[in-house]
Parts: structure tokens; sequence; C-alpha cells
């Protein structure tokens, strides 16, 4: 469940109803937002569980928590895309039961994504004026045959337009195609176009994802200057952004460390050499080097957007790189085939499982073992003396497995191969502690019998704690490289990924 | 009496829509394309039988030649014109599929103008009748019956038990876990392709020697009935292919035994239409939704 | 980053509209002229004529796939309930007044309008795939429904003895005046928010954009000019037969759109102009001609997904503008790049 922070800088806090507190000045009107005991199921699974929330006017409220806590789930419930099974919210009293998306911007509330949804094909000042879509009511015939309405009205939203951009200085880039533009003034047009609407509840989904610090702080402020412009009119933020802070590189070690050899190291196996990869435009690892050794456990850590899945698709050859290169026990791979790479003898557990959901557990693990000719039921055995629930399973498709147990299948997926290298991608995602702790004591395990593992994680301390050797990812950049136990104890790693 | 003649008429156009059906979902079903193509095969397997036999080939021979043929234009067609365009937005596949089509029905009409030729039928199922106490059943409707129902089977068992089977599901469900674990996708696509040809060859000749004609525009009518059988199963679905199919061929003969036969097409896209509006994902299919 | 010291000189607005009706008052009045001189022949009168049709019936099937972003396959539909609209009014009306043709045309659109909000309400709450094949069943069902219903469409057979109102002037007249109309439609908020809808439809509705008022409105528009165009095509040909609008004949403007360029008018006019000329001056080729459509097609969308113009949207006055500025040909060097 996503946790909850506030912020207000400069009002005085009073309690409401038990359930929170919120700006004394606004203790005699009703919150912006009133959420109470919302809930949703998908399947069977409960998304968000009992979750209230309120904000008062001019506030700024965090949502922070890890991966697959829920927090745009509570983003898209705030905005009718997902029905609630259960709770009620209210926008400034009014309730937003059924109605639809664009009633409810209507109605006040704008909204950014967690991946950014520009109108890509369309200019800058027309993506804002977009947003303006209430306000204006003349019908189609005023625009059609240009009657007096339509002057006034592309006059109007020129105007306002061009003052909203120029909130955030991207008024000189107002005839550039949205989708030309660089991934910071991308992530500030959404929150320009959103505010187009004159919202009194902004929703910014991790609107600093991908950006490196000092982008980030320059994001925070042009909020805050965002509230404190717009006090006059009442407007409440809420932003999810489950990154802490971030660890400031030692210039010494950064950029193409290759690592202490610490225990467990041996042979060089996986070499990853300067490697560029590309999203569209945007630039998703900038010149990328690190190693792994055989034998041990090496990790990647870093917050979301840092690039850790990219880098491991890469590796698998779901990605294509633009530059550098990747190297599996001395033969360069970069431009081989994903299936010959599995054949080499790397496989992944990939983000999110993604474990084959018509298939039973016995067809997945089939699947895994796709490109053996010999007999596998031996390592079908094994994989069944690591995770016993599975051998209980066998027959059950995989879709209707709980998500420890899908992410059991999918590393035990993996190992059908008899990988001599292992890639997982966030095994601990959307687990339960009890589990999560299950699952990496089968990682030690799993390595203490030969295989080589590269781990991504997002949670940091168990993933230092574990692993011999670990870099830190930043915006596509790896920014500190050492043992497990040198990042673990390096006082940036603390503050920025361990609480400390 | 009548009744029971009549059920066996949709029996077995039932059959040869469900053929076609299975081809159109396997398709849809790995690569999320509506291979509008895929009623054209047909039309070119009608006129490789049309050409073997009329060479002197032995029948067996010649379907055996036609069902290839309708293999290696259909794998040819995926290289050539779709795999380009395997992360191309879905707008420019469809409409590459509809190319693909105009561009075999005119190349047929090219070469063997447009006018619609016989179709050996009877060399390939002479032309016997079973007298089963009054009923009259032909044995050109006994063999379509029986390898249609054959064929289905035999398509349930490769993707059930079989290795390649198993790896044409991954793909459909999951293309990108489907690459880490070794699996070629575009050789699975390819093997999708053929099987769905393959089946859609068995009831080019099935279907040609019921109706004993060929002509270049007959795979349109014929690929868009089954295609609504597709849509009303599932489409993606391969048991809601068989199911649509005798669906879409029973509602057919319905119509024509209650005397509305002007009418038949427009009840096959009415029920195109219902399907759409009511359940978009067909009897036995499931939706997809966007990731917000 | 380096900009022109000099400011951008623009052309004011009123001037705009002077140049622009101009040029569409010359051209109308070229035109018609040629035509009337007898410098043109039978047949290359003909197929200016039909140039017209086509091109408006590209443009308005541009407004449902260019500009909305959707596949529909039944474009075929609206024109035969616009071209038997018109016809129909036209037999019972005497008289080519000016008037009667009017009514023909206007009728024609707003019945098509009618079926294409009947049509289009339930058929775009589905998406892509699914509302290509909806629409082309619903393409199909119009032809069908004109078959059985002989007393009104005569049939199979068809109907004969259709005034034929389509002279130069009113087909370009016609088609100039829909091209605007869709024009300063596209280039208002309610062009904005269709457009918003094919670049990211929940991003649209979550800024507010109605969508599905927007969905229905691109998509009633795209059929009234169809019907518009069907009510110029009776008025040209003169007899109307359900074999006149089939699946085929959707497809066939779709190809003229796909290749002039999804989203471009300019583009729809210009391919519409070549596809529907060639045949007359590739006569020998004539055999060929279906199989060199498939072709260009398969090509154009592996190679040029978004046809040949692309997005391009033709504006005279913005050339001139460019042209006083100097920046007629674009000049080499990056306009500020990427780089998170």
């Amino acid at each position: 469940m996503p946790k909850f922070a506030r912020r207000n800088v400069s009002s005085k806090m009073v309690p409401l109803d038990g359930l929170g507190i919120i700006p004394e000045r606004d203790a005699g009107s009703p919150p912006i937002l009133d959420i109470r005991h919302l809930c949703v199921d998908f399947g069977g699974l409960r998304a968000v569980d009992d979750f209230t929330l309120l904000i008062g006017r001019t506030e700024i409220a965090g949502l922070i928590g890890p991966n697959g806590a829920g927090k745009t789930t509570v983003f898209n419930l705030l905005t009718n895309v997902y029905k609630p099974t259960q709770g009620r919210i209210l926008l400034n009293g009014q309730d937003t039961r059924g109605k639809s998306m664009h009633e409810l911007n209507r109605l006040g509330i704008a909204r950014t994504f967690q991946n950014i949804r520009l109108f890509a094909g369309m200019t800058v000042e027309d993506n804002v004026k977009v947003g303006m879509s209430h306000g204006y009511d003349d019908g189609v015939f005023t625009d059609i045959f240009r009657l007096p309405g339509w002057w006034r009205t592309e006059r109007r939203q020129h105007v306002r337009a061009l003052e909203l951009l120029d909130l955030f200085n991207l008024t000189d880039k107002a005839d550039a195609l949205a989708g030309n533009l660089p991934y910071g003034d991308q992530r500030r047009l959404e929150i320009v176009r959103a505010l187009a609407s004159e919202p009194k509840l902004l929703l910014l989904d991790e609107p600093a994802a991908g950006m490196n610090p000092s982008e980030t702080h320059e994001l925070m402020d042009n909020i805050r200057m965002l509230r404190d412009q717009f006090r006059g009119h009442r407007r409440a933020e809420l932003r999810q952004d489950h990154r802490q802070g971030h660890a400031q590189g030692d210039p010494k070690q950064s950029r193409g460390h290759r690592g202490v050899s610490g225990r467990g190291g041996g042979q060089m196996m996986l070499q990853v050499t300067n490697l560029n990869v590309y999203y569209g435009n945007i630039r998703a690892l900038k010149d990328v080097s690190f190693s792994v050794a055989e034998g041990e456990i090496m990790t990647l850590i870093g917050a979301n957007g840092a690039g850790k899945t990219t880098t491991l698709l890469t590796i698998s050859g779901l990605k294509k790189a633009q530059s550098g290169a990747v190297q599996f026990l001395d033969k360069d791979i970069t431009k081989t085939t994903p299936q010959s790479r599995v054949a080499m003898g790397i496989s992944q557990s990939p983000e999110g499982r993604r474990v084959f959901p018509g298939l039973t557990v016995l067809e997945n693990l089939e699947m895994g073992a796709y490109l053996r000719k010999d007999d596998f039921s031996g390592d079908m055995e094994k994989v069944f003396t690591y995770f016993p629930r599975l051998k209980e399973r066998k027959k059950q498709s995989a879709g209707t497995l709980s998500g420890g147990e899908q992410q059991m299948l999918a590393m035990g997926r993996a190992l059908m191969s008899r990988p001599k290298l292992m890639l997982l991608d966030e095994p601990s995602m959307g687990l339960s502690p009890l589990l999560v702790s299950e699952i990496f004591e089968i990682i030690r395990r799993l390595n203490d019998n030969g295989t080589t593992i590269l781990l991504v994680e997002q949670n940091a301390a168990l993933a230092l704690k574990l692993a011999h050797r670990a870099a830190v990812m930043e915006t596509g950049r790896i920014v500190l490289a050492g043992t497990g136990e040198e990042l673990s104890r390096s006082p940036a790693v603390q503050k920025a990924y361990l609480g400390g | 009496m009548l009744f029971l003649s009549q059920c066996i008429n949709g029996l077995q156009l039932g059959s040869i829509y469900a053929l076609v059906a299975l081809g159109y979902s396997m398709v849809y079903g790995i690569i999320r394309l509506l291979n509008f193509a895929h009623g054209d095969v047909i039309m070119i397997g009608a006129y490789i039988a049309v050409l073997t036999i009329g060479a002197g080939v032995h029948p067996a021979l010649a379907v055996v030649i036609t069902i290839l043929g309708c293999v290696m234009v259909s794998v040819l067609v995926e290289k050539v014109a779709y795999r380009p365009l395997r992360s191309a937005p879905r707008i420019s596949l469809l409409i590459t599929a509809i190319g693909v089509s105009l561009l075999l029905q005119n190349l047929v009409q090219l070469f063997f103008s447009a006018d619609t030729r016989a179709y050996p039928s009877t060399a390939i199922i002479p032309a016997k009748a079973f007298d089963l106490g009054g009923l009259s059943l032909s044995l050109s409707t006994l063999v379509t019956i029986v390898v249609s129902v054959g064929s289905m089977v035999g398509l349930h068992l490769l993707i059930q038990k079989t290795r390649m089977g198993k790896a044409m599901r991954a793909v459909s469900e999951d293309t990108g876990a489907a690459q880490l674990m070794g699996i070629d996708i575009n050789r699975v696509i390819s093997i999708t392709f053929a099987i769905g040809s393959a089946l859609a060859g068995v009831g080019s000749v099935l279907y040609c020697c019921r109706y004993s004609i060929a002509n270049p525009t007959m795979g349109s009518l014929l690929g868009l009935k089954a295609f609504v059988a597709a849509v009303l199963g599932g489409i993606g679905s391969i048991p809601g292919a068989v199911v649509g199919g005798f669906a879409i061929g029973f509602a057919e003969v319905l119509v024509t035994a209650l005397g509305f036969s002007a009418w038949t097409d427009a009840v096959v896209f009415a029920i195109l239409i219902l399907v759409l509006l009511i359940k978009p994902s067909g009897l036995l299919g499931k939706g997809v939704s966007e990731k917000v | 980053m380096d900009k022109a010291v000099r400011p951008y000189r623009q052309i004011p607005v009123y001037l705009r509209y002077l140049i622009n009706t101009a040029l569409l008052v010359i051209l109308l009045a070229a035109g018609s002229a040629l035509l009337a001189s007898g410098t043109v022949n039978r047949a290359q009168s003909a197929v200016i004529l039909q140039i017209g049709i086509y091109a408006l019936l590209a443009v308005s099937l541009n407004v449902a796939t260019g500009y909305l972003g959707q596949l529909p396959l039944g474009h075929a539909g609206f024109m035969a309930v616009g071209a038997y609209t018109a016809a129909l009014i036209w037999k019972a009306l005497p008289g080519k007044s000016l008037g009667v043709i009017l009514l023909g045309l206007l009728a024609a659109g707003l019945l098509a309008a009618v079926f294409g909000v009947v049509i289009g309400i339930p058929a775009l709450r589905l998406k892509g795939d699914y509302l290509a094949i909806i629409t082309l069943g619903f393409g199909e069902i119009i032809r069908v429904l004109i078959i059985n219903l002989p007393g009104v469409t005569g049939g199979t057979p068809g109907l004969m003895n259709i005034p034929k109102h389509s002279s130069f002037l009113v087909v370009y007249a016609t088609v100039i005046l829909s091209c605007a109309l869709i024009h300063t439609l596209m280039k208002s908020r309610h062009g904005r928010a269709i457009l918003a809808i094919r670049e990211n439809e929940i991003a649209a509705e979550a800024s507010g954009v109605n969508t599905t008022f927007y969905k229905v409105l691109a998509f009633t528009v795209s059929a009234f000019f169809a019907g518009v165009a069907g009510g110029l095509y009776a008025g040209y040909t003169g007899i109307l037969t359900p074999g006149n609008f089939t699946f085929m004949t959707s497809v066939n403007i779709l190809v003229m759109v796909v290749l002039g360029g999804l989203g471009s008018m300019a583009g729809s006019i210009i391919a519409a102009g070549i596809l529907t000329a060639l045949p007359l001056a590739l006569q020998s080729f004539n055999k060929y001609r279906m199989v060199i459509y498939a072709l260009l097609l398969i090509v154009v969308m592996i190679f040029k997904p978004s046809g040949l113009l692309g997005r391009y949207d033709f504006s005279l006055t913005r050339i001139i503008e460019k042209a006083i500025n100097g920046r007629l040909f674009p000049r080499k060097g990056k306009a500020g790049e990427e780089h998170a």
C-alpha cells in the first residue's frame, strides 16, 4: 500500500475527522479531495485496500511507495479510469462516481501520466490548447463559419497558452512539435497542459521519473512556485514519487568502473561496454559499462526510470543498442538474436514475471527448457525442490497463481535452460516481506550452487546485503560501483536508497 | 427428415467455415492481424487444383499440391509484406493486408481472366450418395465433415500437446517473454501462418467440391463470412473459431431454408454487428485492455 | 540556441483570406472556361469531373482516417446513401435551378450524416481492427438494403434517368466549399480535439475532451461529405446500381487517402487526381492497373506508412510567408536537439 507523506510549507495544520490533517484556513470548508475506504480488485487481486486520504486547499501532498504498491492505481481510480470496488471519492464535496474522465476534468481534476502521454504530432501550443477544453462553449457551427466567436476563442486560447507556457519557460518552443522536445520539456509540457484546464486538484504521476538530480530539484521548485502562484485559486497537488533522493557519485568511482573483485569473483563472464540505448529520441542508457564475474552475484540498484530494466533487456537481446558492446564468455553478442543468447547460457526472469498465463505451471517450465534437446526432467525436479509450492500446482494455469508463486515460476522457468548467467529483474516487486526473504534466500542458494546472477532491484537494502558487487544507476548512467558491502556503507547510498 | 438433411447441410457448410475461421483466429492470436488476404489464399488453392487436375495430375496428388501451394503463398506473404511491419501501427498492417488481398485477386485475374471456371469436384470426390433410411447423404458431405473434424482434432492435439504448439501459445500470449525462452518468434509465426493456410487449403478443396466453381473473387465473400465466424467465436480463440464456424454455417442454412436466401449475406453481417456491439471479444474470447 | 535576429514577417489575416479566395475563384473560372471552350475532349472532361468527385470522397474519408485516426471500411455505404437520396430528389423535382441542385446535395449529405450518427455511436465504441470490420459490415448491409428495396432504389438493375446536374461549376464549387468547411473545422478547437484523440485518446479524455462526442462528430462529418460526393456522383453518371458501391469502392477511396497521406487534405486531393487520371493516361496499362495499385499500397505501407505527403498541411499563404522571409528552402543545421 502506498505510504502517504504530506508537506505543507506555510500553513498551520489541524486535525480533521480523526482521519488526517488539513490546513487551518480550510477547516471550515470541505477538503478538496476526500477519499474514504477506497478498494479495488482486479480479478482475485486486491490492488488498493481501504485507502483513505484527505487533501485541503493549496497543499502539496506526496504519495510514495515502491513499485507495485498501487500508487498509479490510486491515480487511475481518482480519474475514473478504473471503477472502485468499494469506497467513495469526493472532489470538492461532489461524488465522482460514474462520471467520465472528461467530466471529472470539468469538475476540476487534471493529471499527468507515468508514461508521458503528449499529443506528439501536434505543436506545443496546441497541446496546451487541448487542455483548455472547457470554458469555451461556442458550437461547431461558430467555428466552421468563422463567426466572431471563433476569433474570440482563438485569441483567448492563444494568449492563455503562451501565459502558461511561460511559467515553465517553454514559450519559445510554442511552435515545435511536442514529440520532438527533449525529455524534461515533455514532462513540463504535460504539466502545463494539465494546468490549462484550470484544475482545483492537480495529480502528478512520477513527474521526475528519468530526470537527474538537478533537473528534479528544478522541477520541484517549479511545482512549489505553481502552488504559490495559484494560491488565490486554491489548488492542491498530489504527487507520487517513490524516490527519496539521489546518490551523488564519487567522481573517482563512477563511469565505467569495473568494480573490485570481492568474494565469489572468478573469470569475467559478462562484459558490457559503453552501451547506449534509445527509446525513440530519448536516451535511456548512456555509456553504461560494467562486468559480471563468474560465480558472483552482481546487482544494479537505482530508482524507477534509471535504466536497469533496459540494461537487462539489452543483454537478453530484446532491445537493440545504438552503440556499445555486450560480451559473454569472451564472445561479442551485441548483434546476435535473443534466442542465440539463451542458447549460449543467458536466461532472464523478467520484470513483472511475465509467465504465460494460459499455459500450466508445467508447460511454462517446459518453455523454459525449449532449447534443450536432452531429458530435462531432472532439472524440473530440482526446480520443484527449490519451489515446493510449484509442485503442488503443476497442472494449474499460471495466470491463476498468486504474485509470489508467479515469481517462483518465472525464476524456475529461467532455471530450466541450465543457464550460466541468470538475469533477475525486480524479483521482490509487489511481494510481502516474508516472501521476499524466501526468494532472496533461494537466490543465494542458486548462486552457491554455481549460477552467476545479475540482479536488478529496487529493494536496495536486501540487494546490497546479498550481492558481492553492486552498481548504482541514475538516469541511464552508472554513478557508483563497488562491493555490496562498500555501497551499503556509503553515506550517499544510505541517504538516497537505504533511508539512512 | 427435411430438418435432418438441413442440419447435415449446416454441418457441412459450418465445417468449411470453421476450417477457414481457424486460420484467421490463429494468425490474429499471434500477431494481432486481421489477415484480409486469408480468403484469397483459398481462391489461389482453387486455381491450383483446377490447373493441376486439368494437367492430368492424379487428384490425390493435386490435393496435396493445392495445400502446399496455399502454405507457400501464405508464408511468402508473411515474410515479405507483414514481417517488415511487425512493430508498425495496426492501421498500417491492416491496410497492407487489404493490399495483399487486392494483389492476389488481381494477379489471378490478370493471368486467368475474371471468368468463372468449372472446378473438377467429381475428380476429387466422386459423386456418390448414401441412403440412410430415406436420408440422402452425399459422399462429398461425408468427406467434408469427417476431414474437417479430423483436422480440428489434429490441430487441437498439436496446440495442446506438442512443443511447437505450446510455443505458438506462448508467443501469442507474450512475445517478449517467449523470446527470453529462446523461441525463434519469426519461425513460430511462419509456422502459424503455414498451419492456418494448410487448413485453408483443405477448406478450399472441400468448398470447391461443394460449389464446383472457381473465380478470382470467390475468396472475398467466403473469407468475409469465415471471418465473421472467427469474430463470433472470439478471434484469437481456437475453439471459438470452431464454434463460430458452425454457428454461421447453420445460420446461413436456416435463413435459406426459411426462404430468405437473398438476405443471407445481410444476416451474416448483422450477426457480426450484434456480436461486436454486445460482446466484442466474442463467445469464447477474452478482451485485452490498455495499460494507463 | 541561435535565433534569427530579424522578426518573422507574417501576412495579416484579412490578406490571407483575400489571397486564398482570389486563388480559388481564379481556378474555378479558369476551369469552367476551359471546359466550355471545347479544348478538352469528352473523355478528358469526364475525367476532370471524376477527379473532383473522388477528391471529395478522399477528403471526406481523410477526416475519419487521417484526422481521427480510425479505419472505417464502409465509406461506399455513405456515398450510396447520398447518391440515391440526391437522385430521387432530382428525379422528383424538375428543372436545373440552383435551389433544386442545392436541395439534392444538402439532403444527400444530411441523410448520409444521419446514417453516420446511427452507425458511428455503436461502432466508435470499438477500436482499431474491430471498428474496421464493423464499418465494413455496415457498408455491406447498406448495399444489401439497396438491392432488396427495389421499390425505392430500383434494386439490382438500378436507378435510371437521373438528371445530370453535375457540371464543372457545380462539382468544383461544391468540392471547394466542402474542403473549406472541413479546413475551418480542423483549425478550430474542435479540430484540435479530434487530432488529440488520434494522438492519444486517453490523454485527450483526461484533458477534458469528450471523446465520444468528437469521435461521432468526425465520423458524421466524414459521412456527410461522402453523401454530398455521392450526390455529385449521381448527377454525373445519371445511373446508379448497387454494384457501384461495393467494398472495392471503399478500398479504392482508401487507397487514395493512404497514398496521399493520412492527415493531409492536399495529399488526398492530389492522390485522387493522379489515381483517377492515370487509367486514362495509361490506357494500354489498364489491365495492370489494379495490380499496380495493390503493389503501391503495400510498398507505401512498408516504406512510408504515413503516406506520400504524410500529414502535410498545404497553405498557400504560409508558402508566401516563407518566401517573403527568405525561408523557402530550409537551411542545413539542427534546430535544437534532444537529450535528457
